[in-house]
């Protein structure tokens, strides 16, 4: 028999099924949902509408041919585009004067009237974790202080002197803000730490030279809408594309580009001459408020952020920007508005960059102690290992999802639902692969023998692993056991739990991110994936020499964990002061709490931290304390 | 009827059976199985402007396969397995029904991401690259993923490994 044997099997199961019509009901639904979201936030462009619809059918007698074919002399309907240029739909915007006309988004994240001249009490004396907006203000040509909007009103952020500013930006969570000035100063003020640190010591993150389409060169953000489908990116003037009658040639445009297909295209609407007040460069992405609708600024002597909903003429007016006094400006950044519902977008600044690969700084021992505890976690907050607790043998659990090692003698188990118990294991050493993916059992080297303990029935079974090297044991699946020559490396055979040979197979790290000397390229512990394509590893020390955060104070070339999968790295470099007690192998990664958070054991002499790190973030909280420090190992969250 | 809403009724009459079908498999549960194709479709249709001229089947079928697996993960503790004591007493003569009950017993012993690799490969005909998209992993997890689950299921189900035979060994 072959794969057709049970390609046939599959499709003989599902031969006979019938459906009733989904059809019909999906979309009703999409189109609640669609009502949902966009209920009351987004009207449609009332005095904008019309100057746009009153002016089509004169652009329809220019431009049909190069259309999509729709008769000129049909009425636009909501969604056919005034213009197009290469194939790619064009919508004209409203001009400043028709944008005073919105109405109002409701339900927008944003206030309806941000005002730069409020009150704003120092971020040293009100501190808060992340910022909705930053805006730099700019006196006498240069930014001389930020002014923060934040959950409960604002704040300011005073800079030492007054920067020629070449680059403001807030990290898309919101928690940190990346400077550049025009002499080549990079800062990053991350809310967590509270302080300003400069990126001297690597690559500055952003410095790709802007895309051009024609004479017309990127700028502001491009921003990913909510569910990573499509970018938005702003052009300056110069796109080729056809401008509203009246309006400048050669109009500034906002690009909104799907992975496949062709780019919709906003022309932004300047009156030629005095472009109606709107400075060069005049509006930057601010974000998406939903899958279908990108907000961008409108920036002039009475600035506005307005919502667009893509490919249709439907505009709202989202905020109005005041206390601007004559002559001034200013830069905005925003942190993303829409919940992505995954990682696209949703991540902050790296720290540094490192052989092209982001790299974000961990905190050290002493800020481990002081981070947040993770609310909802699956395990308790903290544990003493040793301390008494039922006998597993007595009152077995199930299924355990950590086991702790206390030294040569015991196993502490943590059950599911918060139950601990302890099991006696004289002379066999846990290590960070005795926990079974399924909790369900732990394996011990010992000698040419595998010792399995299987939690449910409170039994031992032996497994003859003949001449194989059984120190390094580690699980490959539920049932089948990885014994690799090395520590989580080389080619080892697989045993089934009858202690048949199955295979061999090298489960080791993968390749490392960084390109290093063969002799630095030393993993530490195991590998975990996490089920949505992203695997974590730890590496230790002195391998690409990463960047630190104090030179002066952190040991160089510290220890990492890289994330590598769906096409990117990422690292975490492993900040460790040069008198800390950090345990010299690096902390190793435990498991994945969900699709975007990592674990790692942060050890010392006298306790193990579980760390997890939200990852591409500067968010890291607290999991499990655990006193005195031992092996950990984890069942598996999720993934691998 | 609008044109769009015409266009997503016709795509969707002529693949949701298949999409079912393929749901079917992935869940063993007819009533989940019509969930998922439910919010499939739902996804398509709030997406259609964007997904008409690419692969809406290929986003439909990511929906149902990722929204299956998020499904076991918050279910998980909740799953009894069935657990047949007499296996054995199924024939390899066997037709029909119970060829069926032989099938479903041996699907319910994977876990849902080998489960996915198995329909997806062997059902829907997709390539090791189509699938690993579909499931949001690697190529490489595709091939052990595809690997471990053959392995179980012929250790699982002596009746299929005879039908599957020493061919997938």
């Amino acid at each position: 028999m072959t794969d057709q044997d049970l390609r046939d099997l599959l499709h003989e199961r599902v031969a006979d099924l019938t459906t009733t019509d989904l059809a019909a009901s999906a979309w009703r639904d999409a189109s609640r949902q669609r009502t949902r979201r966009r209920a009351g936030a987004i009207a449609a462009l009332t005095a904008g509408v019309l100057v746009v619809a009153g002016v089509t059918a004169v652009l329809d007698s220019t431009h049909e041919q190069r259309g999509d074919g729709a008769p000129a002399t049909t009425s636009p309907g909501p969604d056919r585009p005034d213009a197009t240029v290469d194939g790619a739909p064009v919508y004209w915007s409203p001009d400043p004067a028709a944008e005073g006309e919105l109405d109002p988004v409701e339900g927008s994240p944003l206030p309806a009237v941000i005002d730069l001249a409020a009150q704003a009490p120092p971020l040293s004396t009100a501190p808060v974790d992340r910022a909705t907006a930053v805006f730099g203000l700019y006196g006498g040509g240069r930014v001389d202080r930020l002014l923060l909007l934040v959950a409960d009103g604002y704040r300011s952020l005073p800079l030492t002197e007054p920067v020629a500013l070449a680059n403001l930006e807030l990290a898309p969570d919101g928690t940190a803000i990346h400077l550049s000035t025009e002499d080549g100063v990079a800062m990053t003020y991350a809310f967590a730490q509270g302080r300003w640190r400069g990126d001297r010591h690597g690559d500055a993150v952003h410095q790709e030279p802007p895309p051009q389409v024609g004479d017309a060169t990127a700028y502001g953000p491009v921003v990913p809408d909510p569910g990573g489908e499509r970018l938005a990116q702003a052009y300056d003037y110069g796109s080729d594309v056809p401008p509203a009658p009246g309006a400048v040639d050669r109009p500034e445009t906002i690009v909104v580009t799907p992975a496949v297909g062709p780019a919709t295209i906003l022309a932004i609407n300047a009156p030629a001459g005095d472009l109606g007040g709107r400075w060069k460069r005049c509006c930057p992405v601010a974000g998406w408020l939903d899958d279908d609708t990108v907000v961008y600024e409108s920036r002039s002597a009475e600035p506005r952020l307005v919502g667009w909903e893509v490919g249709t003429h439907h505009f709202a007016l989202v905020s109005t920007i005041a206390g601007l006094g004559d002559g001034e400006s200013y830069v905005a950044s925003f942190a993303r508005f829409a919940d992505g519902g995954g990682t696209a977008g949703e991540e902050g600044f790296a720290d540094a960059v490192s052989q092209g690969v982001p790299v974000w700084w961990s905190p050290d021992l002493g800020e481990e102690l002081l981070l947040p505890w993770l609310d909802d976690s699956p395990l308790p907050r903290e544990v003493d290992a040793p301390a008494d607790a039922p006998d597993q043998a007595e009152r077995p659990l199930d299924r355990a999802v950590a086991a702790l090692g206390v030294g040569d003698s015991a196993v502490r188990l943590l059950g599911p639902a918060g139950e601990q118990r302890l099991l006696a294991t004289p002379g066999l050493v846990a290590t960070t692969s005795t926990l079974s993916p399924d909790g369900r059992r732990l394996v011990f080297g010992d000698g040419h023998l595998l010792r399995v303990y299987t939690l449910a029935t409170d039994t031992w079974s032996e497994v003859d692993a003949g001449d194989a090297e059984t120190a390094y044991v580690a699980w490959a699946d539920e049932s089948t056991l990885w014994l690799p020559p090395e520590q989580y490396r080389g080619r080892g055979p697989l045993l089934d739990l009858a202690g048949d040979r199955v295979g061999t197979a090298d489960l080791g790290a993968p390749a490392n991110a960084f390109d290093v000397r063969p002799a630095m390229d030393n993993p530490v512990g195991p590998w975990k994936e996490n089920g949505a394509g992203l695997v974590a590893q730890s590496w230790g020390m002195g391998g690409p020499m990463l960047p630190v955060r104090d030179p002066g104070r952190d040991i160089a070339g510290p220890a990492y964990l890289a994330v590598t999968g769906r096409g990117e790295t990422r690292a975490l470099a492993f900040m460790t002061e040069s008198d800390d007690v950090r345990w010299m192998d690096a902390p190793v990664v435990a498991g994945w709490l969900d699709d975007d958070t990592v674990l790692y054991e942060s050890v010392t002499q006298n306790r193990d931290l579980l760390v997890a790190w939200d990852v591409g973030t500067h968010v890291f909280h607290r999991v499990l304390s655990i006193r005195p420090g031992g092996a950990t190992s984890l069942a598996r969250l999720v993934g691998r | 009827m609008s044109a769009d809403e015409q266009a997503f009724s016709r795509w969707a009459g002529e693949r949701q059976l298949a999409l079912l079908r393929t749901a079917v498999l992935l869940t063993g549960d007819r009533h989940r199985a019509e969930d998922l194709v439910q919010e499939a479709l739902t996804q398509v249709a709030l997406r259609w402007r964007r997904l008409r001229d690419g692969s809406p089947e290929a986003y439909a079928r990511q929906v149902i396969v990722r929204g299956n697996i998020s499904w076991w993960r918050k279910h998980r503790h909740e799953v009894v397995l069935e657990v047949y004591d007499d296996a054995s007493s199924t024939t390899a003569d066997t037709v029909g029904a119970e060829r069926r009950i032989v099938l479903d017993r041996a699907l319910a012993t994977l876990t849902p991401r080998q489960r996915a690799t198995v329909v997806l490969r062997y059902y829907d005909d997709l390539s090791e690259r189509e699938t690993a998209e579909a499931l949001g992993v690697t190529v490489g997890t595709v091939k052990s993923q595809a690997h471990l689950a053959l392995r179980r299921l012929r250790e699982a189900s002596p009746e299929l490994a005879e039908l599957i035979g020493e061919d997938q060994r």
